[in-house]
């Protein structure tokens, strides 16, 4: 198994009764609340997070792309990309990733992850999204076109790092005389591409037959209808036509480790609450704008939401049982992460360490612990063998 | 009583579902989102004309060939041919909220193919001082304060109930699609009110005076804009005067029609 850190970077300087007085902390949620002197140390602090998971063995590290929201602080991934760049040796440079629609010129994600890999000699792994409903919000793109300007823009970026330039590209959502990225990417014939999902069916649908990397996102759902959706996409594996290797299925999660679970609990807890009512907190009319996702999937998430989202749920025994996030002893965690593996057959751990607004200390000392004394121990499970 | 019936026809090739209902002269009313269906007003109308009522492009019962409708101007020519296959000739336009602004567009180009023109809470007009609401993002009991003059009422908690009906739920996202292709946060075309010198039928403005969605200046607007029009505003009424006061938008109606 490959284990990668993945971060968020939250606004961690919400009141603590947010939830209580905003309707969301997505589009709308004022940007009063954000102050550049915090930001300024609570960036470098989470960059320092992703350069130490490089320092500790990690095979990679993920950054991803929200905007206007305390949610997540990386409007553009990329820049936080090169940020670490040059500051990483060993680790892959995930984005995962860039919200392709929201494009107008999808020549630029080509050429910004381009650059990225040329000059990380080709550490870069190139995710692309369909987005959050949200994103659809904060700018104006039309829901009712957001699959097809994704497959078009995804078609675009492919051909234009396939394909000797310069050629034309005619198409319904894109129209560009002269394409002709430079610089081409270094990895042959390019990066490799991470699609992450939340659950609905067209996404597990399509990244079979590109044969891509399918995330499980761990955001809005617990362990077992993730369980299903993995399930769902190697069902779609085989449908066209070969076996799911493990390595494409990624596998998204928050870890915490402490000493002990009591421990572990009552350190992590507090913060978790910070994101799932704070930081999750949006509208229903902003999280599915009309034509983002299809009939057939709205009408799912609908049913899950009541139930499922971590937002609606009030103790810690819910969260912890029902496997949204995995937290304990070094042990504890080890056993647990060993029986999703074999649950769910996923080859890459994609793990979220920093949590709402826990404080710097808790997530070093939680990342170290980790990555001496419970990822060795994951290594051995679930690889390809060479012939897969 | 209803007189009204219901019939899918081809228009293009695109299956496309239309209630009709009455005798007289043709008029064809291109409705709202948010309560497609025959209502009292169409029933009212009736009496004195052939109502010709269409489901619009992507709601239920009109998906097909969704895929195919980008701008508004594609719903302009859906219409035309949809008058094409029924033998509608010049009809009365009459275009309420979304409907009235594909009523509006057609008008100032082809203003010579309608006889008569009614645009009731239309849609389409930028007013930037008076900008319509985001209706698409905000929650339902906003949604409710924004269409009705009276929120609490029956009717307004029927038409945008705080929980659909479980037969209602795919109706209403497809109707929200459909309107979020053409009208996604502007729900307009800046250039509209460029050529609505253009429009040389006479024209009736009908504008609810609580309108909260399309605020009662786009209504000003569209009157200064068409020289041949009058606006009528009607007290206790929201973005939908023609379902929330139905029988003073009725008269409003039929007084304006029955003009020479």
């Amino acid at each position: 198994m490959q284990v990668y850190c993945f971060h968020l970077m939250p606004w961690a300087y919400l009141p603590d009764d947010f939830h209580q007085t905003h309707k969301t902390a997505w589009v709308t949620c004022p940007n009063t609340f954000y102050d550049p002197e915090l930001g300024h140390p609570l960036y470098n602090r989470y960059l320092d997070e992703l350069e130490l998971a490089d320092q500790l063995g990690f095979d990679g590290v993920c950054v991803n792309e929200h905007h206007q929201t305390a949610y997540g602080g990386m409007p553009s991934p990329n820049i936080m990309a090169a940020c670490l760049a040059r500051r990483t040796k060993q680790a892959k440079l995930v984005i995962l990733g860039n919200v392709l629609p929201l494009y107008d010129h999808p020549q630029r994600v080509a050429e910004e992850i381009a650059m990225l890999d040329v000059i990380t000699k080709g550490r870069v792994v190139s995710g692309m999204v369909v987005g959050t409903g949200m994103e659809y919000f904060s700018y104006k793109i039309n829901p009712t076109h957001a699959r097809e300007r994704f497959h078009e823009a995804h078609d675009l970026i492919i051909k234009s790092w396939t394909t000797d330039g310069p050629f034309s590209w005619d198409g319904k959502h894109y129209r560009f005389r002269y394409i002709n990225v430079w610089p081409r990417p270094y990895q042959k014939p390019h990066p490799p591409i991470w699609i992450p999902g939340s659950g609905s069916s067209e996404t597990m649908e399509w990244v079979p037959k590109q044969k891509y990397t399918y995330m499980v996102l761990p955001t809005l759902a617990p362990f077992e209808l993730r369980r299903q959706a993995a399930e769902y996409f190697s069902a779609c594996c085989d449908k066209a036509g070969y076996t799911v290797r493990h390595s494409q299925i990624g596998w998204g999660i928050g870890i915490y480790v402490s000493d002990t679970d009591e421990q572990a609990r009552r350190e992590y807890e507090p913060h978790y609450w910070y994101y799932a009512r704070n930081l999750l907190r949006t509208t229903s009319e902003y999280s599915l704008p009309p034509g983002h996702t299809s009939m057939k999937s709205v009408l799912g998430i609908m049913q899950r939401r009541l139930q499922s989202r971590p937002s609606n749920l009030s103790t810690w025994d819910e969260v912890d049982k029902a496997g949204y996030v995995v937290v304990g002893s070094p042990e504890t965690v080890r056993q647990r992460l060993e029986e999703y593996a074999k649950k769910v057959g996923f080859g890459l751990l994609i793990a979220n360490f920093s949590v709402g607004n826990a404080p710097r200390e808790y997530t070093a000392k939680s990342m170290k612990l980790f990555a001496e004394q419970v990822m060795p121990k994951l290594r051995g499970i679930n690889v390809d063998d060479a012939a897969g | 009583m209803t007189n009204c019936k219901q019939e899918t026809i081809s228009v293009r090739g695109r299956n496309t579902r239309i209630f009709r209902g009455g005798s007289g002269a043709p008029l064809l009313f291109l409705q709202d989102t948010f309560c497609p269906a025959w209502l009292p007003v169409h029933q009212h109308l009736s009496a004195s004309y052939e109502v010709f009522l269409p489901v619009h492009p992507g709601c239920a019962g009109s998906e097909d060939g969704f895929d195919q409708f980008d701008e508004i101007e594609d719903l302009v020519f859906h219409y035309l041919d949809l008058c094409a296959v029924l033998h509608l000739d010049r009809p009365v336009l009459v275009g309420a909220s979304f409907g009235g602004w594909i009523a509006a567009e057609w008008a100032i180009r082809y203003s010579g193919a309608l006889s008569k023109l009614v645009l009731i809470g239309a849609l389409g007009l930028r007013v930037p001082d008076a900008p319509a609401a985001d209706i698409l993002g905000i929650d339902v009991a906003a949604a409710r304060q924004a269409i009705f003059a009276d929120p609490r009422a029956p009717l307004a908690l029927d038409i945008i109930p705080d929980t659909p009906k479980q037969e209602e739920i795919v109706s209403s996202l497809l109707a929200r699609q459909t309107l979020a292709r053409f009208a996604w946060q502007f729900p307009d075309n800046p250039r509209l009110s460029r050529y609505l010198y253009r429009v040389t039928a006479p024209t009736l403005i009908v504008w609810g005076e609580r309108d909260g969605f399309v605020p009662l200046a786009h209504g000003k607007a569209f009157q200064q804009g068409v020289a041949n029009s009058e606006l009528v505003v009607v007290p206790n009424s929201g973005h939908l005067p023609h379902v929330e006061a139905t029988d003073a938008c009725v008269e409003i109606i039929s007084n304006f029609l029955r003009k020479k």
